[in-house]
């Protein structure tokens, strides 16, 4: 088998993070995010992991670095991994990835879900303290930021999609196609 | 014995890291400079750590965060580290030791050496690129950028000063003083 990276993006809540843990579980795959690198420098200089602070560092490396430094960094680490299954979650601007998809074997994989599944799955999961109390009208305006925005236009460049407004069996169904 | 945090600074070429050697290599102490985290970052980026890189990587990061955030970071690294002689190499500036200082057991020793002594050094052991090329003048020249002219200001806050016009026997007999 040759070397399969996963570029995994999407909306907030449509399930990377579940494609990323069953690839990991079942085909034993090495799972970064684009977060890692901005984690380990917040890291170094103890200074907590929180949404404010990594999105502060994540503009001012950006910024002085170049608006590609943290995809160079994540693609550097990559090529030197010699796992054969590597997932890179969280992408979020094509700039992400400007140097991922030069490398041989990558393919982009956008994961889709209705808005109402994901609101509901955000309500379940609650993984940021705010996320608990967000509305259906905050959720929605949240979709408006730069951000949100930028994630869904890889859609546009995606090798696949993978429809999540099933169950999980289904979800993983479409995992396993993108393996073999 | 007592935890001894030794801070030590003086100008180009003083004698600054024959000291720090000394004081491993004798006594067993660990070391920090406040150049470490910043070549972690640069590393964890897989950019060159040039003096270019690094120096910018300070500025933004001091601007963005804390203009301390520096010594923050070998605050938090000392104050974890158990062992009885931690020393501080490289320190530059005068809110740096302001911030040090509140460290328990910490002093800092000032390495003092004439000019001609510490050109005659620079030339000899060319660290950075241009040091073997470098005129008296231009190396005269050098003292007058801040980040020199703040040093000089570190002699009347230190705690000691070591004089590093003689051998290195002289030296390492007043580093012992220091630590008894």
């Amino acid at each position: 088998m040759s070397k399969i990276i996963i570029g995994l993006a999407g909306e907030m809540a449509s399930g990377k993070g579940t494609v990323s843990k069953y690839l990991e579980e079942k085909y034993g795959a090495k799972v970064y995010r684009f977060s890692d690198t901005l984690r380990n420098i917040l890291d170094i200089l103890h200074i907590e992991c929180n949404r404010a602070n990594l999105s502060n560092l994540s503009s001012i490396i950006r910024q002085n670095f170049g608006e590609d430094a943290i995809s160079k960094a994540i693609a550097e680490s990559v090529k030197i991994d010699n796992n054969e299954v590597l997932v890179v979650d969280g992408a979020r601007r094509p700039e992400d990835l400007k140097y991922l998809s030069e490398i041989v074997g990558f393919k982009l994989v956008f994961v889709e879900a209705d808005m109402e599944k994901r609101y509901e799955r955000i309500v379940k999961r609650g993984e940021n303290m705010d996320d608990n109390i967000k509305t259906f009208e905050d959720f929605k305006k949240d979709h408006k930021r730069e951000a949100e925005f930028q994630a869904r236009e890889l859609r546009n460049i995606s090798d696949a999609v993978i429809d999540n407004n099933g169950d999980q069996e289904n979800l993983y169904r479409q995992a396993d196609g993108l393996i073999k | 014995m007592e935890k001894t945090i030794l801070g030590i600074t003086g100008e180009m070429a003083a004698g600054k890291g024959t000291a720090t050697e000394y004081l491993m290599k004798k006594y067993g102490a660990t070391s920090y400079r406040f150049s470490t985290a910043l070549r972690d970052i640069a590393k964890r980026m897989y950019l060159k750590e040039s003096r270019e890189n690094l120096q910018k990587l300070s500025t933004v990061l001091r601007e963005n965060f804390d203009d301390n955030i520096l010594s923050m970071v070998i605050y938090k690294d000392v104050e974890s580290d158990e062992n009885d002689l931690i020393v501080i190499d490289g320190v530059r500036r005068v809110p740096d030791i302001e911030f040090l200082k509140t460290l328990p057991g910490f002093r800092l020793a000032y390495i003092d050496a004439d000019i001609e002594k510490r050109y005659e050094r620079i030339i000899k052991r060319g660290e950075n690129s241009d040091d073997n090329s470098k005129t008296f003048e231009e190396f005269k020249k050098d003292h007058q950028r801040e980040a020199e002219l703040q040093i000089k200001d570190l002699k009347n806050r230190a705690d000691v000063i070591v004089d590093n016009n003689g051998s290195f026997e002289d030296l390492y007999k007043q580093l012992d003083e220091i630590i008894k």
